[in-house]
């Protein structure tokens, strides 16, 4: 694959939005005149480098404990779908042999 | 028109022109969305939350800046956040069939799209989040410029980025070409 096949399948999928997609103007309206709990300390309109360090600045430190976790957890669960497929086709060959 | 002229509106004017911008790009909103989620519902919230910062942020909408600019900035800051789980996912669970934009296609279509955003996706799910707003970006045909700016990053940094880019998805895809070959050898 080259990048060419990117610029393609992207070039495609515009296409296909180009008349695939509308606004749901009623669903659009109800929401913005609902904008009651937004997160207004920061502008996002800002260059993502600006925002997302202001992100991480002002989230509280009980976020980055979770975040933690959940990472700790992530990492465990992929481990152990790894091994397990493993084990068990060594288990399969000692049987055999 | 100038921002003192947009101040002076009355607000249903002021929403629909709102409106009439948002509907405009509505693709940028939809591919960002796709793009940086994995299900249909996740994508429905990040268009949910893109909508609402760039209406809080209309009023200070600087118009000697391209609106496509502006949302892009939006668009990929909210979906990064929410990529790095810093959103606030409880707040929105939007119904899929309630989401800001829509699908309006028969089923086999809506397949077509589909399918063509997964090869998307797989194409970009092992670059990480910045590295993929610039590939989205680039695709749409920004300028290095434009890409730098919505970064906030310089532009000869984007251009280094996406060389780096180009050759990384290349090597990906040769590796995983040749182990199917060699699979298949087997």
């Amino acid at each position: 694959m080259k990048f060419d096949d990117l610029e393609r399948a992207w070039q495609e999928c515009d296409r296909m939005l180009d008349a695939g997609i509308h606004l749901n103007t009623r669903r659009l309206r109800s929401c913005i005149r609902e904008d009651g709990e937004l997160d207004r300390e920061i502008d996002y309109s800002a260059p993502i480098h600006v925002v997302q360090k202001q992100i991480k600045q002002t989230r509280p430190r009980k976020w980055a404990i979770v975040q933690a976790l959940e990472d700790l957890a992530e990492t465990l669960h992929s481990a152990l779908l790894r091994a397990f497929p493993n084990r068990m086709l060594r288990r399969n060959r000692v049987h055999r042999g | 028109m100038r921002m003192e002229q947009l101040d002076k509106m009355a607000p249903a004017t002021r929403e629909d022109r709102f409106l009439a911008f948002l509907d405009e790009h509505r693709k940028i909103v939809f591919k960002v969305a796709n793009l940086y989620s994995h299900n249909q519902a996740d994508s429905a919230d990040i268009v949910q939350e893109v909508v609402l910062q760039a209406w809080r942020s209309f009023d200070r909408y600087d118009d000697s800046r391209r609106f496509s600019t502006w949302l892009y900035a939006i668009a990929l800051n909210v979906a990064i956040s929410f990529y790095r789980g810093e959103a606030r996912r409880s707040r929105m669970l939007v119904p899929s069939d309630e989401s800001v934009i829509q699908i309006a296609a028969s089923q086999s279509q809506l397949q077509a799209v589909e399918d063509q955003l997964g090869l998307l996706r797989g194409y970009m799910d092992q670059l990480n989040e910045l590295d993929k707003a610039i590939v989205v970006m680039y695709l749409d045909e920004n300028s290095y410029r434009v890409i730098a700016e919505v970064l906030g990053i310089s532009e000869s940094n984007v251009g280094t980025r996406m060389n780096r880019i180009k050759r990384r998805l290349q090597r990906s895809c040769s590796d995983t070409s040749k182990k199917v070959n060699s699979n298949e050898i087997r």
